[in-house]
């Protein structure tokens, strides 16, 4: 478990490191409302992840699926969400 | 640490108990490490760390009429009154089909009965029915220099007992016989002396080192806590209240015929009692009814009965009383009625004790002792709420001898119950004659109840259990995702007879990583 937490932290860090120095070398408008949406959704998948593994680690299969579906699938989704939301706002600046 | 120090070598002191020597065992091999009493009273495990939602109360949560409640007798209970229920031909035919199924099921290589899975419970009986002292005043062998000197040591023995004329003092049979100058191994010092809240942070750390997973504390004044102590003991001996400076016992120590004057004698001196609580596997009692729900039972009280029998020398060589449920540990004193107002848990639905950390996964012991300690109280985390919405031992006992329609009430079911609180009752003939036609004591209640799990899931900590503590509004919800979530998934098809679990009983085997007694998966 203690790997775990360990690879979570250092994907949550590199990721919001990756996010800044990529908004700011490309120049992309990310709005509160894009962090916000950001952060929620990386907060839910750590959540999903480490529910899901310690379901696993008590033998409780279906929890451990159902925990990917649901909170799972909803922090996908706003990352999707927030990613496109970003995107968008670089078009209409482009434009 | 106080002012309150033993004027004993405390170094000394513990290699007497044989807590510095090594191998014995796993579960000292993942323990801390002390050095005398002192670091053991100041470490960390000395405090009670529990979640910030479960709140300190006054009276536990389940309403109870003080006043009617009495002392019960364990006679009546139906590990001991069956017959009576039943009539004795009934139990009789009970018993062979009993035999018949498990040889049956053997024969027939029946998954969760095979003769493999038979011979894991042998083994892990081992302490439980077989072994270990028996008797309620403890384990007397003790010496000053652990195995190296004393007429009961090893050492002496080597020397001086084999040639087979010499009864060796520290045998089986001699368990429970006292030896010159008990407690403390005839060394003649003063008792260890500390404050209550410091002896409890000691006794606790010392129950943390033998295995223990958390201890309660209660004064066993006459409304309440005496009211715990049976009036005669399972194997017909009375229990009493006299007196005297040592608690002690007349007639046989266990096994033999015993007369209706004989008797268990607590000094009144002796006030407070440790409630000791053990978890047990949920990899394995979520496999019940099968022969791996009564390994993982008849495994859990062999290492608590040696938790116990521990604790128990550890007091004593402290200087103070330690008496003890000498047979299944469950014997002199209602344990969990004992651990609800010491505050381990609270009373569920189950009738059994349920705790915040492990719910009713867990076996529970105890030890009245004169050691003054600083109670503990019972606590409010919403269990008995939460009860109210779920029902699922109710709903998944396979004999329904806990049924879901059974009302909250005062009244019970029967003479095998203890009036007194406003629950639902246990139909004890049920429950009791399913036992012999499972050839298992079941433990379906327990492996279906949502609160028995590890809990490593940060959502139960997190959400679920401070929501529970905090309102009952989401109890219904919360239920309803436990099935969703596919937990506490031991049901009783009552079409085909047998229990459907999640898990295959007979996967266990093949299980890649399995954790030490089914519970510490640490490598």
């Amino acid at each position: 478990m203690t790997l775990l937490y360990m690879f979570l932290g250092l994907a949550v860090g590199a990721s919001v490191v990756g996010l800044v120095f990529f908004s700011s070398t490309k120049h992309l408008s990310v709005k509160w409302y894009d962090w916000l949406m950001g952060i929620i959704a990386v907060l839910l998948l750590v959540f999903t992840i480490q529910n899901a593994v310690t379901a696993l680690e008590e033998e409780q299969r279906t929890a451990a699926g159902m925990y990917l579906v649901f909170p799972g699938i909803i922090s996908l989704i706003l990352l999707v969400v927030a990613a496109l939301s970003i995107v968008r706002h670089r078009k209409s600046t482009i434009s | 640490m106080g002012k309150h120090h033993s004027t004993m070598s405390r170094r000394d002191f513990m290699k007497g108990l044989g807590l510095v020597s090594a191998g014995i065992g796993a579960a000292t091999a993942t323990s801390p490490l002390f050095h005398d009493v002192d670091e053991i009273t100041s470490s960390a495990s000395a405090e009670r760390k529990r979640p910030w939602w479960i709140k300190d109360v006054d009276e536990i949560t389940v309403e109870t009429d003080w006043k009617a409640m009495k002392r019960f007798n364990s006679r009546e209970i139906m590990q001991c009154s069956l017959a009576d229920h039943i009539g004795r031909t009934k139990l009789d035919d009970l018993i062979k089909l009993s035999m018949n199924n498990r040889k049956q099921w053997i024969l027939e290589n029946k998954p969760g009965y095979t003769l493999r899975d038979f011979a894991l419970y042998a083994g892990a009986n081992f302490g439980w029915f077989d072994g270990f002292s028996k008797c309620f005043t403890g384990d007397k062998r003790t010496s000053p220099m652990s195995g190296l000197g004393g007429s009961d040591s090893d050492m002496y023995y080597l020397n001086f007992g084999i040639d087979g004329t010499e009864a060796r003092p520290g045998s089986p049979d001699a368990l429970c016989v006292p030896l010159p100058g008990f407690p403390i191994g005839g060394l003649a010092v003063p008792r260890w002396e500390g404050t209550p809240e410091e002896n409890l942070r000691t006794v606790r750390a010392a129950s943390r080192f033998y295995g223990c997973n958390e201890i309660g504390v209660g004064e066993l004044d006459s409304l309440k806590g005496q009211k715990m102590i049976w009036t005669q003991d399972w194997d017909g001996k009375h229990i009493v209240f006299e007196d005297v400076d040592h608690g002690y016992e007349t007639g046989p120590f266990w096994g033999g015929v015993v007369q209706d004057k004989e008797k268990r004698v607590i000094p009144t001196k002796a006030r407070w009692y440790i409630s000791l609580s053990q978890l047990m596997s949920d990899w394995n009692i979520k496999r019940a009814p099968t022969l791996f729900g009564d390994f993982t039972t008849a495994e859990n009280y062999a290492r608590l009965h040696y938790a116990q029998i521990r604790v128990q020398r550890f007091i004593k060589a402290l200087g103070y009383e330690a008496l003890a449920g000498f047979m299944f540990i469950n014997t002199t004193a209602n344990n969990p009625g004992m651990a609800t107002l010491n505050g381990l848990g609270e009373h569920g639905r189950i009738g059994q004790l349920v705790s915040p950390e492990f719910g009713s996964l867990q076996r529970l012991a105890g030890i009245i002792t004169d050691l003054p300690l600083t109670p503990t109280k019972p606590i409010d985390a919403g269990i008995w709420r939460f009860c109210s919405s779920c029902s699922k031992c109710q709903e998944n006992c396979p004999p329904q001898a806990l049924a879901a329609s059974d009302p909250v009430t005062y009244d019970v079911k029967g003479a095998w119950n203890n009036p007194g609180k406003k629950s639902t009752w246990l139909d004890g003939v049920k429950c009791a004659s399913f036992w012999y036609e499972a050839t298992t004591l079941c433990g379906v209640c327990i492996a279906s109840c949502p609160w028995s799990r590890q809990d490593k899931s940060w959502v139960h900590d997190l959400i679920v259990k401070p929501s529970i503590a905090s309102t009952s509004m989401f109890n219904s919800f919360f239920r309803k995702m436990d099935d969703v979530y596919g937990y506490a998934r031991a049901k009783y098809d009552y079409k085909t007879q047998v229990c459907v679990t999640e898990r295959d009983p007979e996967e266990w085997w093949n299980l890649q990583d399995l954790p030490i007694y089914g519970i510490y998966k640490t490598n």
